[in-house]
């Protein structure tokens, strides 16, 4: 049984639909990359998914169940299975590093503070921040806000991550760090799909591939079929694309 | 100066100071409770929200001394008993709440949506939101202008005179009348006034300061 499993998904922001047809599934330990032009939906999907977008139609099953997006417990429960990281890091500014990645497990999930604590600095220092446990966040550089971002997703112990462009707004210098972090971090099976432009990254780490166009899926496959041999021209003409740069 | 003279003095002083620290306490309250209030997004609260808007609305355009004697005769045409100083109570109430909740509602605003976003991902309910990661951050946008309506406010209590309460003001008057040099009796009296704002004022800076060090800028 699939960990995941998305079944005719639809979209829609007003009239304009923005995710169409789209079902896919992802079993346990699957890494999963989404590739696709800008608007083609990547980002809306995962933003479906963990209920923050209504969807207008189909369904989405976690665990062989049903999710009800409209009931409030269900939605609890498949937001602490799923935990996500986004673009803009969105740390809490008003805390410091420690107490982001803390605050979530102890103020709603009640958890002892103390085995918080010891998972939290263990998080840090895997993502190489140990020593800016008091800084507060607008003091880190892109690159170290997103690698606690990660920290405090992983916090939260969920079944899946889910990165969303999570390079995308960094400078590229900063970019192979918190690449590196989640290299690592796949080394733990942790399940995960991820919206990416980089595609080295998505070719060294995913199990799965799926390109994207105008809300649906075009092609899907291991990486080396997407980005070395697509079968369909519009993949082929996106992956050049990508690639020549 | 007499001994009573000093008295009655002090006595609108502490009536000052009184229905200044009532009326802006009563508005943070009040003024939090209607922000939070006009921030609701569901259907249900369409009508409070409505309401509460029109109660901003009216109540930050009309002058003070305005709203002053409506409450009075409101009160009056209801035979409700109530002494000047209640009504000067009440009124500052209701004037600092409008103020000071769209001051809020501005400051609850002004954090970026992403903030939201975050903590909806991450299970906190609408009130662990506000109280963990919105209110801390809206604060430092609250703070300096709900100081700068305060200080204003302070000097506004001056016309609860009007309907005879016996405040700083009134106490002025009354020393005046009494045939004390006018001079001495206003200067006096502005001291006063200056001596409850500025600390305000200090004390006002000072939070921003402590605020502003949580975050490096």
């Amino acid at each position: 049984m699939p960990l995941l499993e998305i079944i005719d998904l639809k979209a829609s922001f007003g009239s304009h639909a923005v995710l169409e047809d789209f079902s896919m599934s992802i079993d346990e330990g699957e890494i999963v990359s989404l590739i696709g032009p800008s608007g083609s939906g990547k980002s809306t999907l995962l933003r479906v998914l963990m209920g923050l977008t209504p969807l207008e139609q189909g369904s989405v099953r976690m665990n062989g169940r049903v999710i009800d997006y409209a009931d409030k417990a269900a939605l609890r429960a498949l937001r602490s299975d799923i935990a996500i990281v986004f673009q803009q890091y969105n740390l809490f500014q008003n805390m410091t590093v420690i107490d982001n990645v803390m605050i979530t497990p102890t103020k709603i999930r009640r958890w002892p503070r103390k085995e918080v604590e010891q998972h939290a600095i263990a998080l840090l220092s895997r993502v190489g921040l140990s020593d800016r446990l008091r800084a507060y966040p607008d003091q880190l550089s892109g690159g170290q806000q997103q690698r606690v971002a990660i920290a405090r997703a992983l916090a939260l112990k969920p079944k899946m991550l889910f990165l969303d462009e999570i390079t995308a707004a960094l400078d590229p210098e900063l970019v192979d760090e918190v690449l590196e972090t989640i290299r690592e971090l796949s080394s733990d099976g942790i399940t995960m799909l991820i919206v990416s432009h980089e595609m080295g990254f998505v070719r060294k780490l995913s199990s799965k591939v799926v390109f994207m166009a105008q809300g649906r899926i075009v092609e899907t496959g291991t990486p080396q079929q997407i980005l070395d041999a697509p079968r369909e021209a519009r993949t082929r003409e996106f992956v050049s694309k990508i690639l020549r740069h | 100066m007499s001994y009573y003279d000093g008295r009655l003095l002090l006595t609108g002083l502490l009536t000052t100071l009184g229905l200044a620290v009532a009326g802006g306490g009563a508005g943070f309250l009040f003024g939090f409770a209607v922000a939070l209030g006009r921030t609701t997004r569901s259907r249900a609260m369409a009508p409070l929200r409505a309401a509460l808007f029109v109660y901003c609305l009216v109540f930050r355009r009309v002058p003070f001394l305005v709203t002053l004697l409506l409450v009075f005769f409101v009160c009056q045409s209801m035979n409700a008993d109530l002494s000047t100083l209640v009504v000067a109570l009440i009124t500052t109430g209701l004037i600092a709440t409008a103020y000071l909740s769209e001051i809020i509602r501005g400051g609850l605003e002004s954090v970026h949506a992403d903030q939201w976003q975050a903590v909806q991902a991450l299970n906190f309910n609408h009130w662990q939101a506000l109280r963990y990661v919105i209110v801390p951050q809206a604060w430092r946008v609250i703070l300096p202008p709900a100081v700068g309506f305060l200080v204003m406010f302070i000097k506004d209590t001056a016309l609860a005179s009007q309907i005879g309460v016996m405040e700083l003001t009134s106490a002025g008057k009354v020393l005046g009348n009494k045939g004390l040099p006018s001079m001495l009796v206003y200067g006096m009296i502005l001291l006063l006034y200056f001596l409850i704002s500025y600390p305000l004022t200090r004390l006002g800076r000072r939070a921003e300061r402590r605020l502003a060090s949580t975050r490096n800028h």
